[in-house]
């Protein structure tokens, strides 16, 4: 007589410690396997593109930094900044576009730890969230010099950043750069070679590469199912295609692969960040543009690489002050939707370990 | 930077030496009402558990304030996972209208007494998100009870930590017993 | 940012309609007027501030009709010509002096990294274009947002829901005429507050 099974349905958040924000998800299990995981969304929308209509381009800066993805507050000004700035035509000034490279990539580390402690807190390391917050502190030292906040800076501008740096601060970044590439190794002998972190997270959560494509995934977790593409490659924005780097690309497409990318990442912005370092160029900071910018009737996509992925904007400008239409394209809502992909055919015990490695904000998510 | 241990505000829990001063004094005789909600007051002071609950930008500064550097385990501040074991909730960040009720049932799940912070202007009143929005909530005070506001955008962990400092001075000076013993007799009557 | 791809489309299908290209003349406004509008005598341009210009499109991109948006989508995705396999995202423009609704999509090409917008024009009344999910899997919460948002109906969606608001929600907020009003159990709720305040006797003066 075969064994009456029933689906359970289990419902994961909007208040779970390891859903990273209000993130909702409603699993079906067969016993321990997972049938179906849907995430449900939008605890966090806070209607930034309705809010962005009725802003000026100048205060939008301080908007994305809030409304977008907010690890990562300098990328979506990036992204603002550079769809206004091709609409308006406005030329931004050499030693702008290295210092604001130096300042994404420092961004992007930054988010990067915070996803590498949180990775480890949902698989049992707390050990792991304290290193990372350490360094992660150093990074905000710096910010907080350089553009006066912590989280967000509201940094850049329309044809330039906002101040020059301050005196000595760039010794700093070089000195934080030898002490976070020493910190590396002790991150790998903590978790990347720990075998109970890599029995949970190799092999588990494969998203193959049409898949990937097809679902609309991008950054880190495309690029571990083996999609070797990165926006700072393929469309060069700032001074990317001035300096080298490589992309990690790996094609398991697991959790560890994830991983191992992001990992492989941090290093690679830190080679960035030194390059840039090396080369500041003296001169002007920003070029002039007037405070109520009109920027001309057109519409325009412009697309960066957050540490999540392919972010970008679509600007339409109708000739005024404010913009006419803004949408974001987010990297974590698409990559979100892969994760039901992803989930399928494992444990009950996977989840919060294919949740984490796919690195979602919600606020990125829901906007 | 302020790595040097001065410069983070120092706890201000009632010393050991009171605290036995006040257990001396408790067979004293007559008093010993407001003596015993003295000791109440000074443990629960000196331990409140928040429930990890982070909405938005603010929850990373709150992530922040509990681990390195800032060390909120320090003043007795140990974030939990579920509201049933916890007393405190901070309201971390912007808070929609979809998620408003789930803050409300998370606040009533938590056992008596119970408190709440709100943490940056987004929480304490929509702050940068108050005009031309359709989804967040004006203020988590619509629909729970604040007892302490941190303003900031996102506030820093040193205002996240006086702002647990004002909570624990609340929580001293609470009549915690005697509004217990007046809710206990109102019903037994 | 090259046109060719979108040039290579036209060439296909007729009926699809170029954005006008930077510096190319005056852009008709939406409505779109008939195919071919005779061009307007240029009169001698006075020099213009920058705002005042003619809309300018740096991405190129194509409007479709909406007929044969599934077919076209089919082509791009599928045909190696194009090989726009990857789907951004897709949203929309709500343009109510013309009363209509502009769905808008965005394809990119990891192969050749050529980047095409689709725009399908639809009414503000009744909007409805086919779903794309059959093509692009990664369309589902991009169209689901999308319906909230700006109320478009796709048909043959597998799971036409609300994504953001509330399912209970009334109106889609990104349309240029949405005017915002609080839910009635959060106006309650709030009032309710306010009573209770009011009970402690706080916040009155002296």
């Amino acid at each position: 007589m075969a064994l009456r099974t029933e689906e359970l349905i289990l419902n994961m958040g909007p208040q779970h410690p390891s859903t990273h924000g209000v993130l909702r998800l409603i699993v079906t299990l067969d016993g321990e396997n997972i049938v179906d995981a849907q995430p449900d969304i939008g605890y966090l929308h806070s209607s930034v593109e309705k809010m962005m209509e009725a802003r000026t381009y100048l205060q939008n800066i301080a908007l994305v930094d809030r409304g977008m993805d907010y690890l990562t507050a300098m990328s979506n000004e990036e992204v603002w900044v550079l769809a206004v700035e091709r609409l308006a035509k406005i030329e931004v000034p050499e030693r702008a576009k290295s210092i604001r490279t130096i300042m994404l990539e420092l961004q992007r580390i930054s988010s990067h730890l915070i996803w590498w402690g949180t990775f480890g807190i949902d698989l049992g390391a707390f050990t792991a969230f304290l290193w990372a917050m350490r360094e992660r502190e150093r990074i905000m030292d710096l910010f907080e010099a350089s553009t006066g906040g912590r989280l967000h800076h509201v940094y850049f501008r329309i044809g330039g950043v906002n101040e020059d740096l301050p005196e000595g601060w760039t010794d700093r970044v070089a000195e934080f750069c030898d002490y976070f590439l020493a910190r590396l190794p002790e991150y790998d002998d903590l978790i990347t070679g720990n075998p109970i972190f890599q029995a949970r997270t190799k092999g588990v959560g494969v998203l193959p590469l049409s898949t990937a494509i097809a679902m609309g995934a991008s950054g880190p977790v495309a690029r571990a199912s083996g999609l070797s593409y990165d926006v700072r490659k393929a469309h060069p924005y700032e001074v990317y295609d001035r300096v080298s780097f490589d992309i990690p690309v790996r094609t398991a497409g697991d959790c560890f692969a994830r991983y191992e990318v992001r990992m492989e990442e941090m290093r690679q912005s830190v080679r960035i960040i030194r390059q840039c370092l090396e080369h500041l160029p003296a001169g002007e900071i920003r070029s002039k543009v007037q405070v109520a910018l009109k920027v001309p009737k057109g519409e325009v996509y412009a697309r960066t690489e957050s540490p999540r992925g392919d972010l970008g904007i679509y600007l339409v400008g109708d000739g005024s002050d404010k913009p006419y239409r803004v949408k974001i394209r987010a990297p974590a809502f698409s990559n979100l939707y892969a994760l039901t992909e992803m989930m399928k055919g494992w444990k009950v015990a996977d989840v919060i370990a294919i949740l984490g490695s796919i690195d979602i904000v919600l606020s990125d998510v829901d906007r | 930077m302020s790595t040097d241990p001065k410069a983070i505000p120092r706890s201000t829990v009632m010393p050991l030496d009171r605290a036995l001063e006040v257990i001396d004094a408790l067979p004293g005789g007559g008093a010993v009402l407001t003596k015993v909600e003295d000791v109440l007051n000074w443990g629960r002071a000196a331990s409140v558990w928040p429930l990890t609950f982070g909405l938005a930008c603010c929850a990373i500064e709150m992530m922040q304030f509990m681990a390195t550097r800032f060390d909120a385990d320090r003043v007795g501040i140990i974030p939990r996972g579920t509201p049933r074991q916890a007393d405190c909730i901070i309201v971390a960040g912007r808070a929609t209208i979809k998620i408003a009720p789930i803050v409300r049932r998370l606040w009533e799940q938590m056992p008596e007494p119970k408190y709440v912070v709100s943490m940056g202007s987004c929480a304490t009143c929509g702050g940068p998100f108050y005009y031309d929005n359709y989804s967040i909530l004006k203020g988590i005070d619509q629909v729970i009870p604040v007892d302490v506001y941190v303003p900031g955008c996102p506030p820093r962990p040193e205002a996240l930590y006086e702002g647990f400092l004002k909570l624990q001075e609340k929580i001293r000076k609470e009549p915690f017993l005697r509004r217990r013993i007046a809710a206990a007799a109102q019903a037994g009557s | 940012m090259s046109w060719e791809i979108a040039e290579k489309l036209r060439a296909r299908f007729p009926e699809v309609e170029l954005f006008p290209r930077p510096g190319e003349g005056e852009h008709h406004e939406a409505p779109p007027s008939p195919p071919t509008p005779p061009a307007p005598p240029a009169p001698p341009a006075p020099k213009r501030p920058a705002h005042e210009a003619p809309p300018a499109f740096l991405t190129p991109g194509v409007v479709v009709p909406r007929e044969r948006l599934l077919e076209i989508c089919g082509v791009l995705a599928t045909d190696a010509e194009f090989g726009l396999r990857y789907l951004s995202f897709v949203s929309a423009i709500d343009r109510p002096e013309a009363g209509q609704l502009e769905v808008l999509y965005h394809l990119y090409s990891f192969e050749t990294k050529d980047e095409l917008a689709l725009k399908v024009r639809v009414s503000r009344e009744h909007p409805s274009v086919p779903s794309v999910t059959s093509v692009w899997d990664g369309a589902n919460w991009h169209e689901r947002e999308t319906y909230d948002l700006f109320g478009i109906v796709f048909d043959g969606h597998p799971n036409l829901r609300r994504i953001m608001m509330t399912d209970d929600w009334i109106g889609h907020p990104l349309r240029k005429d949405y005017v915002y009003q609080d839910p009635p159990w959060l106006v309650e709720a709030a009032r309710q507050r306010q009573r209770d305040i009011e009970g402690l006797g706080l916040g009155e003066r002296a």
